[in-house]
């Protein structure tokens, strides 16, 4: 499949949904809730996740190769329910990187256009 | 508030939840159903325990919008994906070398020494390819204007829809023709589905000319198969005798087919799933 031969670029951007996920999953794989809670703590509750969405958005994002599920599961002590576990893959790390640089480019050029308070 | 009626309103809340889910797709559901299941309980137990009762109805009004949005996401991308991803777009090459290879066959009738309204023998078994024949090729035709929408002109994608339309049209009569026999305007309901599919071969062809999607003599082999049936059919006595020019003519007709869908069937496929996979994650 062609995702790996894909450029990060080709990707953005990418839509709220697909980058907030990505960013919950920046510091480690994560079960759906913790990553619906996770956008929730993150967007300061602007960003409310159904699970339709979020499980709408995994899809996708698996079939794109942004994501990866992962094998291992946590102490069973800790999680004992039967849970899917989602890691960022080596390309959505990239398209998440290339997105935040997007991203900060826009605020920076608002940053110059004074809407943020002048330049930082 | 106590924990069990907590717990019992909760779990009747996931109850309508999971029939809810039943507006999904099939595949969807089997995959993500229960996963959705799970995470709705988890952040129902949540905002039960944190804001009662009126936390629920709000929570659940954003989640009947989200389930709303995102069952109509769901069925028009499964629309799409099955579309591209789907037997008739994937196995167009195959439905078009069994079409042919039927439609060749079915020439075999054009032998029959006596009369053609009365099949009988092998005559009768090879007329019977004549259906199945005509349908494969009207999905094959409906799978190639698919897969290569991208690829095709206005001509290619019209003729693509009159050759499905048209291939399906005589296979309805010939049923039709069945429950009803003495209609006539069946057989000219029949015959004008074979010509549209035949006149579809000839403006695919000439629209795989013009964009030069494949080598040349595949766009020629469509326009010969279209234009053979309009010269060879009518030079042959009309219905009593053997009708070597039609067998002929059916036989090159199916055969084109056989080719092209041999050509198509090691067509590079990647291309049909790289750009969806991309497209649905991007804005």
């Amino acid at each position: 499949m062609s995702q790996t031969k894909m450029r990060p670029e080709d990707m953005l951007p990418l839509t709220p949904a697909v980058f907030h996920i990505l960013l919950a999953l920046a510091d480690g794989e994560k079960h759906g809730y913790a990553i619906m809670q996770e956008v929730e703590a993150v967007s300061g509750g602007t960003v409310n996740m159904g699970a339709g969405t979020l499980y709408g958005s995994i899809k996708r994002m698996l079939q794109a190769g942004l994501i990866e599920e992962s094998d291992e599961r946590p102490d069973p002590e800790i999680d004992h329910q039967q849970r899917r576990y989602y890691r960022l893959s080596n390309f959505g790390e990239r398209v998440l990187k290339a997105e935040s640089f997007r991203l900060e480019a826009i605020v920076r050029a608002a940053r110059d256009k004074k809407i943020l308070g002048g330049t930082s | 508030m106590n924990a069990r009626h907590q717990s019992s309103a909760v779990e009747l809340s996931v109850r309508v939840y999971c029939a809810l889910l039943w507006f999904y797709p099939t595949k969807h559901r089997q995959e993500y159903g229960w996963l959705m299941a799970q995470v709705f309980r988890d952040k129902a137990y949540a905002v039960y325990h944190g804001e009662g009762g009126a936390g629920m109805v709000l929570y659940w009004l954003g989640s009947l919008l989200d389930l709303v949005v995102s069952v109509i996401q769901e069925r028009r991308e499964r629309e799409y994906v099955t579309v591209s991803d789907s037997n008739i777009v994937k196995f167009n090459p195959y439905l078009l070398m069994i079409g042919g290879a039927l439609l060749a066959f079915s020439g075999i009738s054009q032998l029959q020494p006596d009369d053609h309204y009365n099949f009988y023998g092998i005559y009768a078994v090879s007329f019977m390819g004549l259906p199945g024949g005509l349908i494969a090729l009207a999905a094959g035709l409906y799978g190639l204007g698919r897969r290569f929408k991208g690829d095709f002109g206005r001509l290619g994608k019209w003729g693509t829809l009159l050759g499905s339309v048209g291939g399906i049209t005589p296979f309805l009569a010939l049923i039709v023709a069945f429950i009803l026999p003495n209609v006539d305007a069946l057989w000219y309901i029949g015959m004008s589905g074979l010509a549209a599919l035949f006149a579809s071969f000839i403006l695919v062809g000439i629209d795989v000319l013009r964009q030069e999607m494949f080598p040349r003599w595949v766009g020629l082999l469509m326009i010969v198969s279209g234009i053979t049936p309009f010269i060879a059919l009518p030079l042959d006595p009309v219905d009593v005798g053997v009708r070597y020019i039609s067998f002929a003519g059916i036989v090159l007709v199916g055969g084109c087919w056989v080719l092209i869908g041999n050509y198509l069937r090691q067509y590079p496929q990647e291309e049909l799933a790289a750009n969806p996979a991309s497209a649905a994650v991007r804005r």
